[in-house]
């Protein structure tokens, strides 16, 4: 019996050791795979007691053992194994790792004596097995194999049709390969073979038809091709070539060197490929380092320009540390331009847009230093695309109102995107972008501009021109508005919203002229719009308005007119509604159309009348229009009334909210506790009660009512009603946030609200901020009027005369909403005013960091509470002595 | 695939026809409802390679390092399938691996 090398037995030695605790420590280790303990433990026991049983467990021991170093790369150990087992047990059957062994040692002719003493005594299936081994050889050319069989043995016969199948395959000849195919019987030793080349043609030769091929039908014939096979390896580079190409290099990972580069050919791999592939297998792996150093060592290959521009890519993630992974890996150092580059590409990753815009900045500085050539050529076009790349990235204008803040990111994005007209003016969405932006914040002087070199260049651009009619619609130029909407119809017919724009300016045109005493020109604007006013929508209007210059010129005519259009639109409070607004927008009092018509005092409405009047405020008020003062005090009293009126709760909900923007408070609190009073508690209606009740209350609301009003927010919340509670929300910051300006607890009044008596009767400490700042200065505003504040506040008379100008078209309520958001930006260096749900003193958007959020409220809504009260300040604050 | 040229096949010189040309040539050999995904990838190279202005995009902001596959792709693209030679046959019909 031969020895095996580095047997170091595990088994126990001990003399007293029975032979039955031996053979059960033998089993254990073979059924738990340790074959080299387990073959100790078996020859200790042989050596106790030589039984033909024991013998047999050793040889499977040693079998299992020899597949194991096998597995290893260890062939000539396993090998020696192999015959310790025949040495054991010399009648057991041969096993086929054992001839695939000898064979793969080129012990040929060991594996003929096998053969030839095994054969009478093996099953059918391992001698066909045992054969097909012998055939995958012979075919493979062995000489000595040749020798060593009969000629009449099928290993030769069918040797020669499967040595003619397998070389036809390779030249591409199919049908040579199919015709040698065809003569090789069922039983051949060469079966497997066949099933392989067939596979093969399934999945790949039918490529020129059909690309993908039929991987399905291919992998079924291999299928048949058994582990055992003397084919099965050249079965498994076939198998490792199946499947998804995506996964190809996953599947190779564990396969050979032929199997690989046998798979990788049959997919379409050419030898530069595979080499790569191997360059690549042989480092660390694909990392960045390692990808640097391929791309360095191959550039002449890849393309210098190719391989600089990605080995820059790869330097993104830990730039500019990484910026030295590009010189270790025997690349040159970064030049200026590429290190700016690659910054700004860093930043694109930051949530700080400031970062990112100072990064492609500084590149677009670098680019127009280095010349950036004339309009049009790609050294323009380049500066322009990186001028516009933050916007193009990060898209932040598109919802943005311009701002006066020097500071203000939006500012800094649209004066690049100007700047990038210079070099690129031929980018018809910068033109759109920029437009848009200057007329959300009224700079309609600017967007002109734009519009103009806009449409110099695109003159039939739907998206210019719609936005040149938003643009002369926002500057009150109805005529010019008219015309876009013509050029706008003119290449869409269809177009139904320029159709109503250009209706709505024909209109808005004709209350100027009559503004202006131009009763012709009005006349001829109203004909105009009912000329584009196919479908009648704007008939009320225009009817109404053409009454109104009746009665501008003829008292009788007119009033005989609107009579009879305010009768044909019910009489009721809807149809004064729609004379009150006519009337208004003419420049004139409401009061002078509705005496004139008998509507000068307006009744409770019916039902059905409210739900009219109600549809037309909705109906303007969408338009972007305010109710004017006049209106709400000749209809807030009346629509009071009509809370009685039994609503569903959706239509009580609208109201509210309609009341709520038409500036309607009494209606508004009416409305609500009604329909408290049907469905009490309901959220929505508890914040349209306490908003209603505080539209001009100059005290900090009572805490029953801050209590009432956070119970409606977790109701609301309760009930998945995550919009009201969003608005709960922000109702009960704002007062807290403000309440808590003195820094105590419960709020400026601090232990005043323990007792709610105490506060009403006491009112507020002196020389303390009494009400909630947004509050105090609306109470300042109404008191000493909108010019006299912003005089103090040093605004200039243009801006004051404009503002005076908005606040007619939208009223005086929304103009107070803007005046404070004007005097927070303009006294933002102060940085005392609050914003609201801000503490004054605590510094504004963009005047230092943010303040820390406290600790949350025993976690209320979920999310920090109002910032930390300040600790008490002594000294008043600043903007108090302004006034 | 991140990089556009090497999903379409495309020198980095192509101009628009030929980018519109490798565009269907590439849509027609797969078309969208034989592999949804390979026709989204195709179309986003397709966008992003467009025109003149595109391409100057691309080359600017494009930051996605490129994967090994693609520099293999870009040393030797995957081809047509090809068949072994005899002597690869012949290790592996030896027991080779």
């Amino acid at each position: 019996m031969k020895k095996s090398r580095k047997v170091t037995a595990a088994a126990p030695r001990s003399a007293e050791q029975s032979t039955h605790a031996l053979l059960a420590l033998g089993q254990g280790h073979a059924a738990a795979g340790r074959w080299r303990e387990a073959t100790a433990a078996y020859k200790e026991l042989l050596k106790l007691e030589d039984r033909p049983a024991w013998r047999l467990e050793l040889a499977a021991a040693y079998a299992g053992r020899a597949r194991e170093l096998a597995g290893k790369g260890m062939p000539k150990e396993s090998l020696t194994l192999w015959e310790n087992r025949a040495l054991v047990a010399p009648d057991l059957p041969l096993e086929l790792d054992h001839v695939a062994l000898l064979l793969r040692l080129g012990q040929v002719q060991a594996v003929l004596d096998l053969h030839a003493r095994a054969e009478r005594r093996l099953d059918a299936a391992t001698l066909a097995a045992l054969r097909s081994h012998l055939a995958a050889w012979y075919l493979a050319g062995d000489p000595t194999l040749a020798a060593g069989l009969p000629p009449d043995d099928q290993i030769r016969e069918h040797g020669t049709a499967a040595a003619a199948a397998l070389a036809a395959y390779c030249r591409g000849d199919d049908l040579a390969l199919r015709e040698a195919l065809a003569t090789l019987p069922f039983r051949s030793p060469y079966r497997d073979l066949a099933l392989i080349l067939k596979a093969l043609q399934r999945a790949w030769e039918a490529a020129d038809q059909d690309p993908a091929g039929d991987p399905g039908a291919a992998a079924a014939l291999l299928a048949r091709v058994g582990d055992d096979s003397g084919f099965a390896p050249l079965r498994r580079a076939c198998a490792l070539a199946l499947g998804p190409s995506a996964t190809l290099t996953v599947r190779l990972a564990e396969a050979g060197d032929h199997s690989r580069r046998f798979a990788l050919t049959l997919v379409g791999w050419g030898d530069e490929r595979q080499a790569l592939w191997e360059e690549m297998r042989r480092v660390t792996g694909p990392g960045p380092a390692a990808l640097l150093r391929l791309l360095q060592r191959r550039r002449a290959l890849l393309g210098e320009d190719w391989a600089r521009r990605q080995a820059l890519r790869l330097l993104v993630p830990g730039f500019p540390k990484s910026a030295a992974l590009i010189t270790e890996g025997g690349g040159r150092r970064l030049s200026a331009p590429e290190r700016l580059l690659v910054a700004a590409w860093r930043t694109e990753d930051s949530r700080n847009p400031w970062e990112e815009m100072e990064a492609w900045d500084a590149y677009a500085r670098h680019l127009i230093a280095a010349g950036p050539g004339p309009q049009g050529s790609d050294d323009a076009l380049r500066i322009a695309l990186v001028l516009r790349r933050v916007e193009s990235h990060r898209e932040m204008l598109a919802q943005a109102t311009p701002s006066r803040d020097s500071d203000s990111p939006y500012r800094a994005l649209a004066e690049s995107l100007a700047l990038s007209l210079e070099y690129d003016p031929d980018d018809r969405d910068t033109y759109e972008r920029l437009v848009h932006y200057h007329l959300r914040g009224g700079e309609i002087k600017t967007a002109r501009v734009l519009l103009d070199q806009g449409l110099k260049r695109f003159p039939k651009d739907l998206g210019l021109l719609t936005a040149a009619l938003d643009a002369a619609l926002a500057g009150d130029a109805f005529k010019k508005a008219a015309r876009y909407a013509r050029e706008i119809l003119a290449l869409d017919p269809i177009n139904t919203g320029a159709r109503e724009r250009l209706v709505q300016a024909h209109l808005a045109h004709a209350r100027k002229q009559i503004r202006a005493a131009r009763p012709d020109l009005a006349r001829k604007e109203l004909d105009q719009a009912a000329e584009w006013d196919q479908d009648g929508r704007r008939r009320d209007q225009r009817d109404l308005l053409a009454g109104l210059l009746d009665l501008s010129i003829d008292e009788a005519l007119g009033r005989t007119a609107l009579s009879n259009q305010v009768a044909a639109l019910g009489s009721g409070l809807s149809a004064t509604l729609a004379l009150g607004l006519e009337t208004v927008a003419i420049g004139r009092p409401a009061a002078w159309a509705l005496k004139a018509v008998g509507l000068g005092k307006v009744k409770v409405p019916d039902q059905a009348d409210l739900a009219a009047f109600l549809a037309r405020l909705r109906t303007h008020l969408e338009g972007g229009e305010a109710l004017a003062g006049e209106l709400q005090r000749l209809f807030d009293k009346p629509l009071s009334g009509a809370a009685k009126w039994p609503l569903t709760l959706a239509e009580s909900e609208s109201a509210c909210d309609t009341l709520r923007r038409a500036g309607l408070t009494l209606a508004r609190r009416t409305f609500a506790e009604a329909a408290l009073k049907r469905w009490p508690d309901t959220p929505v209606f508890v914040l349209h009660q306490f908003e209603s009740c505080r539209t001009g209350a100059r005290y900090y609301p009572r805490p029953r009512d801050m209590q009432q009003l956070e119970d409606a927010w977790n109701r609301a919340r309760e009930a998945g009603d995550e919009r009201t509670a969003h608005r709960i929300g922000e109702v009960i910051d704002r007062y807290e946030s403000a309440g808590s300006f003195s820094g105590s607890p419960g709020g400026f009044f601090g232990g005043a609200f323990d007792d709610d008596d105490a506060y009403d009767e006491a009112g507020p400490v002196p020389g303390q901020f009494a009400v909630p700042p947004e509050d105090a200065f609306r109470a300042l505003i109404e008191i000493m009027g909108i010019d006299q504040l912003l005089k103090l506040a040093g605004i200039d008379a243009k801006t004051r005369a404009e503002l005076k100008k908005r606040e007619r078209q939208i009223g005086h309520e929304r103009i107070i909403d803007e005046v404070l958001a004007l005097m927070r930006e303009e006294m933002s260096d102060i940085g005392r005013l609050p914003a609201p749900g801000q503490s004054p003193g605590l510094p504004l958007p963009g005047a230092g960091p943010a303040p820390a959020p406290a600790g949350s409220k025993g976690g209320r809504r979920g999310k920090p509470a109002a910032p930390a009260p300040e600790p008490p300040d002594d000294d008043p604050p600043e903007q108090f002595e302004l006034f | 695939m991140s990089d556009p040229y090497l999903t379409l096949g495309l020198p980095p010189d192509a101009d628009n026809a030929a980018v519109q040309a490798a565009y269907l040539a590439a849509v027609k050999a797969c078309p969208p409802e034989r592999d949804p995904e390979r026709f989204q990838t195709l179309r986003a190279a397709y966008e992003s390679l467009r025109t003149h202005r595109a391409r100057l995009a691309q080359a600017l902001f494009d930051q996605e390092p490129p994967t090994l596959a693609e520099v293999l792709d870009r040393a030797d693209p995957v081809g047509a399938p090809r068949r072994p030679a005899r002597a690869l046959f012949d290790a592996l019909l030896r027991g080779g691996d």
